[in-house]
Order: structure tokens, then C-alpha cells, then sequence
């Protein structure tokens, strides 16, 4: 068993500490291949949180060797992470406008710009959304910024892919309202 | 919790179990939950619609909630998902089974993934089709179907059966000849791109796949890092799950450091390309772990001479291999390399985008010229290539040993050397300023007038002139020499007239428009001040004055001083003719001055002075074509004035002489089309010689011979249409002209095509006027429309149907009325129309 499935199991049973652990290391281990990742942003490439989180994980423990819980665990503690890093991203990248150069590449027009904003204004909203609703609001976490399938999700929420179909297209459409400016305080 | 958030809450909730609900049982459902709590009430409609909204938006797609694996085995646009190839954040790629006639085509079928936010990826996605749909090359995995099947947004391209340029080379034992000429294909392909505005930004080994008949195909960005999942892992490009991770040892300095990317990028990309493919290995390795530290990364870049890398830090036995692969021994493969191509290529690496080749082709060409034996604009700039260079110059002259002897003596004296430096530094200085020169010429010019025939490119024009004008902006500044400043007053003058063009709606152009003008006015009016200036500085100054001119007279409205400007043009002219300018460009000059002189009159409402002006012009034509025979500019000059003849024949009432002149001009248009004449403006323009003579038949009771020009004029603003569909302005006069046609039809007694066309007609309008609600100019076409789909009606014989549309007419200007009030021009049309009512039930 490694360390990092030791710890797992560890926070699994209560172990405060062993969380903290564990937390430190995930930030260590995805915020490398998120710096990566995001520097790969250069080339123009969209952010991969899928890809990332998965590879994440396979590098911290090896995604057969661990229990299922810890799995869970792991995939929400992930999009937290994930989440942090492309918010931050995104800030800088508005921060540093670029420059007029040709933006146009094979893979199409640079829409990059645009979507560091939608990125902030999703957050935004978001966080509007936890405070209202803290189960969809995580369900969204999960699924946009973990880049988790349905079927994924509702295995870290311990629910159906039916329930989190149903969850996540409401959420979708509430954020999608806030967003477009359209949403008032009775939305 | 507050209560602004429970009841947020509670309305989700609610939401998804209407949700789940059959939608019969909807309303019962919401009034059972709601009760008489309105507010959450209004909570619960606004979110349900919103998720219409949404679902609308961003697609509630299959892909959602299929996995990768899970679209195998669909069908997607008639093409079978046989195999899924590479998966990446964006969507997946697929080996795909199409149907055709005969056979059956295997295509790799591209399929974006849809997630929340997924707007700006279909965007994106459909740009890159557009970009792709105009890159037809035969060394570019083309683009052969795209669209959406069941929400899910896919591209179906071409399959390309082969192995990455640099693994197919060395199993073919390509010599080095050989494998530059594979080079220079893809130098065309990269270059094709450029011209389409794509640069492609990672062009590696990977993105070049080699079919077995020996063709290379450069792979779409997209695909092309989706694609490579098969990759030899060992290269240092594939992360562990064989998704894409970046490639740095292939960008070029700016694209690590996030500078603006350029074609001059790509030049780069394909130099380390080159150096692979003719050494065998890469100039360098980014560290992993470096990349971080991309600056510091990069200043550290130290690229070794290719012939000089070989050996550098690999076994005996690679090198073998490599030369072997090569068809050659290590030794002669070295001495190949060394001299010439290690100048190309690293003239191709340079750190500074400046300092590279200015474009692909340029790299290109230089490697054709070292197959062909011949010298190569490359130079090598190390004090040892120096002085090798300073013998070999002076070889013939001064004979070899005396040369040998001239580089000691610059070797030992300290001056010597020194101004050698200086020397070969002010070179550097000019080489690359030509460089700038030149790109700027091809932007400017080439480039533009390639893509002004390309369907959909209005925003990248626009890219296009910002990005020319910071190079203009670094010709005139950083030049003295007369020749330049005068090749970026071109350059100014061209790009007002492009702005020029783009103006008509925003004033932000205009003034960017204005500010070219002045830019090009003033570098010009300082050349123009030396005695010496030549003739070619005042055609190009009254060229300047003349489109000015034209400008004032259809932008700003303002004849008089139009004609200033006009007057300044001709006697800027009339300079040029007496410093030795007597040339076709000085009369084609002349005679668009003069057609635009006799313009400002008719803007006047001056007819008979603008007959006199076309006049004037028409005789100084048939002058200019004795001389220097039927061009085709000047053809177009004389239909436009001869256009406008008809114009100023009509309004004075003199229909019969109108037509004539109509009919001359459109003669002269198709004799300018057949001269091989700018295609799509001369078309225009024919478009609206046949609009007006139609009109002029209209007005004379023969709308027979109405409807036929009609017709014509359609078809060519359809093309136009066609072409750049985000073009409004050229659809809203395809829309004028089917009106009018439908006017002609009704009046032959045609009503049902009639009615037909017009409601098609007032559909656009009308859609307009939606897209714009609070534009007044949008609404007053709107009521424009609608009356004429009452005297449609009104002529076909069915008074119910007019007063309907009469009745739609008036409420538009009362809608006109109270929010904007009428324009004096339009004073008594709502009068009008309420008379017409007058006479329905």
C-alpha cells in the first residue's frame, strides 16, 4: 500500500491529520501538472481538468490499488484544487492582456481571453450558488472544474447518474441565468 | 440562511421535479409547490426558462454523457466511429467509416466534447472549420464535412495513413537532397496556411505525417495532438496518459514566453523541424522541470551548429544509425551540413523573430538555393565565419593568397576588425529592416487582396491592417531612406482606404481611417519637399489627395471639399507628369480623379455639371486608351462614369438618354471583366449599373425588361452574398434588389413570385430590425419594407392583405415616431400610409 492510499484510508476513518497530509500532497502534485498544463495555455490549448486530475491521481496512488471512498475523496479534493488553480489562472490571464499579434491559429480563432472571463463569472456565480445551495453548487465543482463524467460524479456524491443528470441540468441553467446578467435575486 | 436563498433553493429543487415530470403534469405541479408564495413562483419560472435557455445554448448533447469509448460504433454524419484514435480536453478523434458510391473512405472524424461553458468551444470549433473549409492544399489534411449530428458538433477529415516525417525518412534512407525537398513541401503547405491568416503554431515531426507514396501532410492543430497518443513516448512529448502535453522543444522563443506569435514562429517550429529531420536530432531538450522558468529557459538557449551537434553528446552508434539512415557516413554527412545548411538553419533559429527568415517560403527558397548550388542569402555571424567569409570575397579579386593575407592582417590590427564590425552590424541592421520592409509589402498588399476574395475573412482583415500598421509604424519611424518612408506612405495610404471601407459603421475606423491618412499625407509631404523627389512621390501623393477626395464624397458627405482635395490630386499629377511620371498607373490615376470629380457634382444635385464632368473624363479616356490600350481599370473607370451619366440623365428626366448610358456602362464593365479585371468589384459595380437602368425601366412602364436586369443583378450580389455572408451591407442590397424585382414582377402581373419574393424580403428586414431594435435607420427600413408588401399586394389585387400590411407600416412609424420622432426626409410618410388606410375597411 503506499503512502498516499495509507493516508486515504487514514482520513477515511477521521483522521483530521491525515487529511491535512494528504491535502498538502495534492496540492504539490497537481499544482505541478497544473503549472504545466497551464503553460501549455501559450499554445493556445484548452485547460484539460480531466486529464489532469486523472493524471494527478495516477501518479499519487494508481487508480486500481485504492478503495473506492478514497477514490471519492480524492476526485472532490481534486476539483477544489483544480478549481483554485484555473480561477487563478484565469485572473492572471485577464491581467495580462496579450498584445495584438495574428490570433488566429489552426485550432481557430484565440477565444482565450473570453474564456478566462466565462471562468470568473462561473466562479462568481458559484459561489453565489454554495451559499444557497451547497450540494449543486459542489455537483458543479465536480463536474466543470474536476472535469468528472456524470457517471464519476455521482459516484463521489454517492448518488444515481440519473439524480446528477437531473441536478447538474438545473444548475446549469440557474448559473447560465447568473451569468448572462439575467439573474435577479429571486432567481 | 437568508430567505433570498432558501428560496433559491427550494426553487432548483422544484425545478427538478417539474423537471422529471410529463409535461401535463407541469402546472399542476408548480401550483401544488408554489401555492401563493408568488415570489417563488416568479423564482421557479424564471429558472425553468432559464434552463431552456441554457439547454438551448450550450446543447444537451450526447456526448455529455457518453463517454469517448462509448461513441464507438455510432454514426456521426454518415460517417462510422470505427476506433477511437486520441482523446484530449476538447473532444476525441475517431478512425471513421464513410459511405460513398464506390467505396468506402476512411476519414478521422473529430468530435468536440460539450461540457457547461462549452460556448466558447463550439465557437471556437467552428471557427476552426471555417479556417479549415478555406485550406485546401494537397500537403494539408484537409477538411471534408462538419457540422452537428444529435448535438454533438464533429469534423470529419481527411485520414492520413503514414508515419511522422521524421520516422519515414530514415525508413526510406532518404539522402539529404532528398529530404530537403520533402522540406520545401512542407514549407508550401506552412506557407498556404499563412496566406489563409493561420498560423499554425506547432508544426513537429508528429503534425507532419509522411504517407507511403511519399507526400507529407501537415495535420491540423487539433488533431493532430489528439492524434499522437501512438507517439514514441520516449521523446519527451507525451505525458503519461499519451494526452498532449506541451511541446517547447519545438516553439519558438516568443511562443514560450508568451510574446505575440507570428507566422516568423512557424519559421522557427519548421527550423528545429529541419535540423531534426537533416541532423538527426533536435537542437536542444527543454528540461521538464525548467518550464516554469521559461525566460531564463530561453536566454539559455544555446543552439549548437547542426554539423556540430552531431556526436555532440550521443554514442557512436546513433551517429552511425543516423547516417546510415541518411544513405551517407557520419564524416560525410558532417561536412554536408557544415557551411551553408548550418547558416539556413540557424538563420531559421534565430532567438529574435527579426532575425529569422521573414516567411516560410523565404526558408525555403534559400534551401532550394543551396540544392541548386547557387549562394544562400544565410550568413553565419561568428567571428571565424567572418573572416572566412572576407577570403572567399576577396578570392577572385585579389587572388587567393593575397586574400589569406588581407584576413591576417584584419585578424591582427584591432581597428580593422573593429570596422568590420561596424561594417557587417550596419548590414544586419539593413537586412533586417528590409525583412520588416517586407512583410509589411505582403501584408499590405498580397496578402489583403488575396483575402479580400477569401468567403468570411472581414475580421481577419481587420486583424490584418492593425497588425500591418505596427509595422508601417516601425518603416517610418525607423528610416531615413527615401525609398521606404515613401514604401510606407504606400503602405498608410492603402490601409485608409481599407479602413476607409470598414468605416461606414463604426467611428472608431473612421478615425483610425483619418489618422492613416495624415501618417501617409505627412510622410509624403516631406519627400515631396525634397527638389529631387520624383515622380513616383507625387502620383503617390495625388492618389493620397484623390482618395481623400472619394472618401469625403461618400462617407462625410461633404462635396466641396472633395473637391479640394480633387484639385490638389490633379495638380499633384500634373508634376508627376513633368518629372518623366507618364505612365499607365499616372493616367488610370487621373481618370478615377476625374470620375470622382464629376461624383461631387451629382452629390450636388448638379446635373449638368456632372455631365460635363463624365464628359470631360470620357474624352481623356479614349486618350489614355490609345496610348496604353483597353485595360481593365480603366474600362471600370468609364463605366463608373458612364453610370454616373445615366444617373444625371435620369434625374434631369431624361430616361431614353439614361438608358443608353446605363447600357454603355455595362458594356464596359463586361469588357473590363473579360480584361481580367478584379472580379468582385467590377461585378458590383455591374450589379448596380443593371439596378439603375432596371429602375429606369420601372419608371418608363417596361417591367419586363425591369425584371430581367433585376435578375442579373441578383445573381451577382447573391455570389457576394455567398462569400461573406457577415457582410450586412452587401445582403441588405441583395434584399433592395429582390424588392425590386418582386415591384417588377406584380407590375408584368406575376403576382405569386411576386408576393413570394417580397415576403422573403420582409422577412430580412424584419429580422434586422429585430437584431437592431433601437437603430432608427433599422426601423425605418422595417416600415419601408412593410409598405411595400402592401403596394405588392395592392398591384397583385388583394386590397385585404394590403391594408394588413399597411396597417403593420403605420405602427412601425408610430413605434419610429415616439421613440426616435421622424426624420424630415421621411415627414409625410406616416400621413401617407394613413390616407392608404383611409380607403380600407
Amino acid at each position: 500500500m503506499s503512502e498516499v492510499t495509507e493516508l486515504l484510508q487514514r482520513w477515511n476513518s477521521g483522521d483530521a491529520a491525515a487529511r491535512e497530509a494528504i491535502i498538502e500532497r495534492i496540492y504539490g502534485e497537481l499544482g505541478g501538472i497544473a503549472r504545466r498544463y497551464l503553460a501549455d495555455e501559450r499554445a493556445n490549448v484548452d485547460l484539460q481538468p480531466t486529464a489532469l486530475v486523472h493524471e494527478a491521481y495516477m501518479r499519487l496512488i494508481g487508480i486500481d490499488r485504492i478503495e473506492w471512498q478514497g477514490r471519492s475523496h480524492f476526485l472532490a479534493m481534486a476539483a477544489r484544487v483544480m478549481r483554485e488553480y484555473l480561477v487563478d489562472a484565469a485572473r492572471r490571464r485577464n491581467a495580462r492582456k496579450r498584445d495584438g499579434g495574428i490570433q488566429v491559429t489552426l485550432a481557430g480563432v484565440d477565444g482565450a481571453p473570453d474564456q478566462a472571463t466565462e471562468i470568473l463569472a462561473l466562479n462568481e456565480a458559484l459561489e453565489r450558488l454554495a451559499e444557497a445551495d451547497p450540494d449543486r453548487a459542489l455537483l458543479v465543482e465536480l463536474r466543470f472544474f474536476g472535469g468528472l463524467t456524470i457517471e464519476e460524479t455521482a459516484e463521489v456524491l454517492d448518488t444515481s447518474a440519473t439524480a446528477v443528470k437531473r441536478s447538474w441540468r438545473v444548475a446549469r441553467g440557474w448559473l447560465y441565468q447568473q451569468m448572462q446578467g439575467g439573474g435577479s435575486d429571486d432567481g | 440562511m437568508t430567505t433570498d436563498n432558501r428560496r433559491t433553493r427550494d426553487a432548483l429543487d422544484i425545478c427538478e421535479r417539474v423537471l422529471d415530470a410529463p409535461e401535463s403534469a407541469r402546472a399542476a405541479l408548480i401550483d401544488e409547490a408554489c401555492g401563493d408564495d408568488a415570489e417563488l413562483r416568479a423564482a421557479v419560472n424564471s429558472v425553468l426558462g432559464a434552463i431552456t435557455s441554457a439547454d438551448a445554448a450550450l446543447g444537451e448533447t450526447v456526448a455529455d454523457s457518453f463517454t469517448a469509448e462509448q461513441l464507438v460504433g455510432r454514426t456521426l454524419g454518415g460517417c462510422r466511429l470505427v476506433e477511437l484514435l486520441g482523446e484530449g480536453g476538447m473532444g476525441a478523434v475517431y478512425l471513421g467509416e464513410r459511405e460513398t458510391d464506390e467505396f468506402t473512405q476512411r476519414v478521422a472524424v473529430k468530435v468536440v466534447r460539450t461540457r457547461f461553458l462549452s460556448k466558447t468551444l463550439l465557437e471556437r470549433f467552428n471557427a476552426e472549420r471555417q479556417i479549415l473549409a478555406g485550406l485546401n492544399h494537397p500537403y494539408i489534411a484537409g477538411l471534408i464535412d462538419g457540422g452537428t449530428d444529435d448535438g454533438v458538433p464533429y469534423l470529419v477529415m481527411e485520414y492520413i495513413d503514414g508515419q511522422p516525417i521524421d520516422a519515414a525518412l530514415d525508413a526510406a534512407r532518404v539522402d539529404l537532397p532528398g529530404r530537403i525537398e520533402m522540406l520545401q513541401k512542407v514549407a508550401l503547405a506552412v506557407h498556404a496556411a499563412h496566406q489563409n491568416l493561420v498560423v499554425h503554431r506547432d508544426i513537429k515531426p508528429s503534425n507532419v505525417i509522411v504517407t507511403d507514396d511519399g507526400i507529407p501532410k501537415l495535420l491540423d492543430f487539433g488533431i493532430a495532438r489528439l492524434m499522437r497518443a501512438e507517439d514514441d513516448p520516449g521523446d519527451g512529448n507525451t505525458t503519461l496518459f499519451g494526452a498532449p502535453a506541451m511541446t517547447p522543444d519545438y516553439a519558438s522563443p516568443e511562443q514560450l514566453l508568451d510574446d505575440a506569435v507570428t507566422t516568423v514562429s512557424d519559421v522557427y517550429s519548421l527550423g528545429v523541424l529541419a535540423y531534426q529531420v537533416l541532423a538527426g536530432v533536435r537542437p536542444y531538450q527543454v528540461e521538464r522541470s525548467s518550464q516554469g522558468r521559461m525566460a531564463e529557459t530561453v536566454a539559455r538557449l544555446a543552439i549548437p551548429l547542426p554539423s556540430r551537434r552531431l556526436g555532440l553528446d550521443d554514442a557512436r552508434s546513433k551517429l552511425d544509425a543516423i547516417a546510415q539512415a541518411r544513405a551517407t557516413t557520419p564524416e560525410r554527412l558532417r561536412r554536408a551540413l557544415a557551411g551553408d545548411l548550418d547558416n539556413i538553419l540557424m538563420k531559421a533559429l534565430a532567438q529574435r523573430p527579426a532575425d529569422r527568415y521573414p516567411s516560410v517560403s523565404a526558408f525555403s527558397a534559400d534551401l532550394g538555393r543551396f540544392l541548386e548550388g547557387q549562394p544562400v542569402e544565410a550568413r553565419a555571424s561568428s567571428l571565424a565565419y567572418r573572416a572566412r567569409r572576407f577570403v572567399s570575397r576577396h578570392k577572385l579579386a585579389v587572388g587567393f593568397s593575397l586574400a589569406l593575407f588581407l584576413s591576417l592582417t584584419v585578424g591582427l590590427a584591432a581597428t580593422g576588425w573593429s570596422y568590420l564590425n561596424a561594417e557587417s552590424a550596419r548590414r544586419d541592421a539593413a537586412r533586417q529592416f528590409n525583412q520588416v520592409r517586407e512583410i509589411a509589402r505582403t501584408m499590405m498588399f498580397d496578402v489583403f487582396d488575396d483575402l479580400e476574395r477569401v468567403p468570411g475573412t472581414t475580421t481577419a482583415r481587420q486583424r490584418l491592417a492593425g497588425t500591418a500598421q505596427q509595422y508601417l509604424e516601425s518603416l517610418a519611424d525607423e528610416s531615413a531612406d527615401p525609398a521606404v518612408r515613401l514604401d510606407a506612405a504606400r503602405g498608410y495610404a492603402r490601409l485608409y482606404a481599407i479602413l476607409n471601407r470598414q468605416a461606414v459603421g463604426g467611428t472608431e475606423d473612421r478615425e483610425r481611417a483619418l489618422e492613416a491618412w495624415t501618417r501617409a499625407a505627412d510622410i509624403l509631404e516631406s519627400l515631396a519637399a525634397a527638389p529631387e523627389a520624383d515622380a513616383a512621390v507625387w502620383l503617390v501623393r495625388g492618389q493620397l489627395l484623390s482618395d481623400r477626395g472619394a472618401s469625403l464624397i461618400t462617407v462625410d458627405n461633404d462635396p466641396e471639399a472633395a473637391r479640394g482635395f480633387l484639385t490638389d490630386a490633379f495638380a499633384a499629377f500634373d508634376t508627376a507628369a513633368d518629372r518623366g511620371g507618364d505612365s499607365l498607373a499616372l493616367a488610370e490615376s487621373r481618370l478615377l480623379a476625374g470620375e470622382r470629380d464629376a461624383e461631387t457634382y451629382k452629390w450636388q444635385q448638379d446635373y449638368a455639371g456632372t455631365q460635363q464632368a463624365v464628359a470631360a473624363v470620357m474624352e481623356q479616356s479614349v486618350a489614355a486608351r490609345k496610348q496604353w490600350g483597353d485595360t481593365a481599370a480603366i474600362l471600370k473607370i468609364e463605366g463608373d462614369a458612364l453610370q454616373l451619366m445615366g444617373e444625371a440623365r435620369y434625374f434631369s428626366e431624361d430616361f431614353d438618354g439614361a438608358l443608353e448610358a446605363y447600357g454603355t456602362s455595362i458594356a464596359r464593365y463586361e469588357q473590363a471583366l473579360k480584361a481580367g479585371g478584379e472580379d468582385s468589384v467590377i461585378s458590383a459595380a455591374l450589379g448596380v449599373a443593371r439596378w439603375s437602368r432596371g429602375n429606369t425601366y420601372i419608371d418608363t412602364e417596361r417591367p419586363e425588361f425591369a425584371a430581367d436586369d433585376y435578375a442579373v443583378a441578383i445573381d451577382i450580389v447573391s455570389v457576394a452574398v455567398a462569400r461573406d455572408p457577415a457582410d450586412t451591407s452587401t445582403a441588405r442590397r441583395l434584399a433592395i434588389l429582390k424588392g425590386s424585382r418582386a415591384m417588377a414582377l406584380v407590375r408584368m402581373g406575376d403576382s405569386e413570385p411576386a408576393i413570394a419574393l417580397m415576403l422573403e424580403v420582409d422577412d430580412w428586414f424584419t429580422s434586422q430590425a429585430r437584431a437592431e431594435p433601437d437603430t432608427p435607420g433599422a426601423q425605418r427600413s422595417l416600415a419601408v419594407s412593410h409598405h411595400m408588401t402592401g403596394d405588392i399586394y395592392h398591384y397583385a389585387g388583394e386590397p385585404q392583405q394590403a391594408c394588413t400590411w399597411y396597417r403593420r407600416t403605420l405602427d412601425v412609424w408610430a413605434d419610429i415616431e415616439t421613440r426616435f420622432g421622424v426624420s424630415e426626409f421621411d415627414a409625410g410618410q406616416p400621413d401617407y400610409v394613413r390616407e392608404l388606410l383611409a380607403n380600407c375597411d
